[in-house]
């Protein structure tokens, strides 16, 4: 009796083993999972410019650390620097007011120079959000993961005036998003947007109002000024990087 | 001590009592736990796919895009679009077809501001674009939605050719290149995002000029037939 007892036991708790392995329905969607994110650190380098930029376009060098606390959401730190060139638009303005006969006759054999600005240095706490990720196949054959990225955040921006602008530091506010292409699990290619938005002294047409005082006045000729306004500024930036992540070693979800 | 031969070897059952009975016991409680266990595995084996089936199928299929069209690269203007796609899907990789934009322009804030300099840029409104194009799908891929999932999309890249019309009744020729992402929300459904640049020579009174028209452009894609049979079962 003792022995058909003990039989028995053994026999009951290796079909409740048995039961426990074959249960797919509540198994998560991937098994297995490379967490490429989880608990790791990132440290990126990346190039960039603006777009659509009105007076001045910049290009950014950005070096950013993120710590992923999970595989979603990370925490980090960017800096970028900035060098800023004269957008076509801004020559063509200046050249009209230097060619213009009451620009001439006020300031005559001077060459028009508008007052403009641009980003010389940023530095921004962010945040950010990993919703989807995956992999890619290409022609049937996969080609690595892949992770589409949301990131928010804000923090002090230097602001370089020229023509007359002063230079200034001011906060800013950074909302983007971008893919992540992984060849390797230590090493990502990053393409992201950011719009870094910005208050920069820019011109308004409308007359200065009995009272009121414009950030800068510019004076066209003619007895015709151009009041500079601070306005919040949108600087959408198109940023190519790498990523690297450490440590090397990954692991893998049940 | 009793003694069984078993695929050569001598095993050795210890203890007191004849061992046919140890077997007799052994036999009828794993024949009933072999029994349970099948049961389990053939229910859990149910949602086991042993072969793949492709989700987002394209060929021999219409899809049909009611489109919103948002201009990106203007400074002087700004273009709203609305329109539609039809394309038919000659294999699961290419597909032909045609568009139709027609545009609502307006002047941007910054024309406004810089007519304070007392300059003008002759800025010119587009009207509508037709035209047709091929489209080309080499990858495709799936995601997850915060570790839920998967969610199903392919990216594709297309070339076209057509007109715009600008100003009153100057019509354009335009060709177009761009990409973009096709999203599985149903067997029928997808929601569309893409990037084109659409080009064309601009005459202005100050000359001609080459103008890249590059827009956003997003729409919900219905597939059909809205159902398709798989070849092989799952």
């Amino acid at each position: 009796m003792k022995r058909f007892g003990v039989v028995m036991l053994l026999i009951l708790g290796a079909g409740g083993a048995t039961a426990k392995v074959g249960g797919v329905s509540e198994a998560p969607a991937v098994r297995h999972q490379l967490e490429l994110r989880k608990s790791r650190h990132e440290l990126s380098l990346g190039l960039g410019m603006t777009l659509n930029d009105a007076y001045t376009r910049n290009v950014l060098i950005r070096a950013a650390y993120q710590y992923h606390f999970l595989s979603w959401l990370g925490v980090g730190l960017e800096a970028a620097f900035g060098a800023q060139v004269k957008t076509a638009l801004t020559s063509a303005i200046e050249s009209g007011v230097t060619n213009s006969p009451e620009y001439n006759q006020e300031f005559p054999g001077k060459k028009a120079a508008i007052p403009r600005s641009g980003i010389q240095a940023l530095l921004i706490a962010k945040a950010g959000f990993v919703p989807l990720s995956g992999k890619l196949v290409l022609f049937g054959k996969y080609l690595g993961y892949v992770d589409l990225m949301v990131n928010a955040g804000g923090g002090m921006a230097l602001v370089k005036g020229f023509n007359g602008l002063s230079n200034r530091t001011t906060y800013a506010v950074a909302v983007g998003g971008g893919l992540r292409f992984y060849p390797t699990r230590y090493l990502s290619v990053n393409l992201e947007v950011m719009d870094y938005m910005v208050p920069q002294y820019t011109p308004q047409n409308r007359k200065i109002s009995a009272g009121e005082s414009a950030g800068y006045v510019y004076a066209v000729g003619g007895g015709g000024l151009v009041p500079y306004r601070e306005r919040l500024t949108q600087n959408p930036a198109f940023l190519v990087g790498v990523s690297v992540f450490l440590p090397f070693q990954v692991e893998r979800t049940y | 001590m009793g003694v069984i031969r078993q695929d050569g070897r001598r095993c050795t059952l210890a203890g007191r009592g004849s061992w046919w009975s140890w077997v007799g016991c052994v036999g009828f409680f794993a024949l009933i736990a072999a029994r349970v266990s099948a049961q389990e595995a053939d229910e859990t084996q149910k949602n086991i796919r042993v072969l793949q089936q492709k989700t987002l199928i394209r060929y021999h299929r219409v899809e049909v895009v009611p489109t919103f069209t948002l201009a990106l690269n203007e400074t002087l203007t700004r273009h709203l679009g609305v329109g539609g796609q039809v394309r038919f899907h000659i294999t699961d990789e290419w597909a032909a077809g045609a568009e139709y934009i027609k545009y609502f322009g307006s002047d941007s804030a910054l024309a406004t501001d810089i007519s304070a300099f007392g300059v003008a840029k002759e800025t010119r409104y587009m009207n509508q674009y037709f035209g047709a194009h091929a489209a080309w799908t080499p990858l495709q891929a799936k995601f997850l939605f915060f570790g839920k999932g998967p969610i199903h999309w392919d990216f594709g890249l297309t070339a076209g050719l057509g007109a715009t019309r600008t100003g009153a009744s100057a019509y354009r020729v335009t060709g177009h290149l761009g990409g973009g992402f096709r999203f599985l929300l149903w067997r029928c459904l997808t929601l569309n995002l893409e990037v084109r640049d659409f080009m064309f020579m601009e005459k202005y009174r100050a000359g001609s000029e080459f103008v890249n028209n590059v827009v956003f452009t997003t729409g919900i894609g219905v597939l059909v037939p809205f159902t398709y049979h798989y070849e092989y079962p799952k």
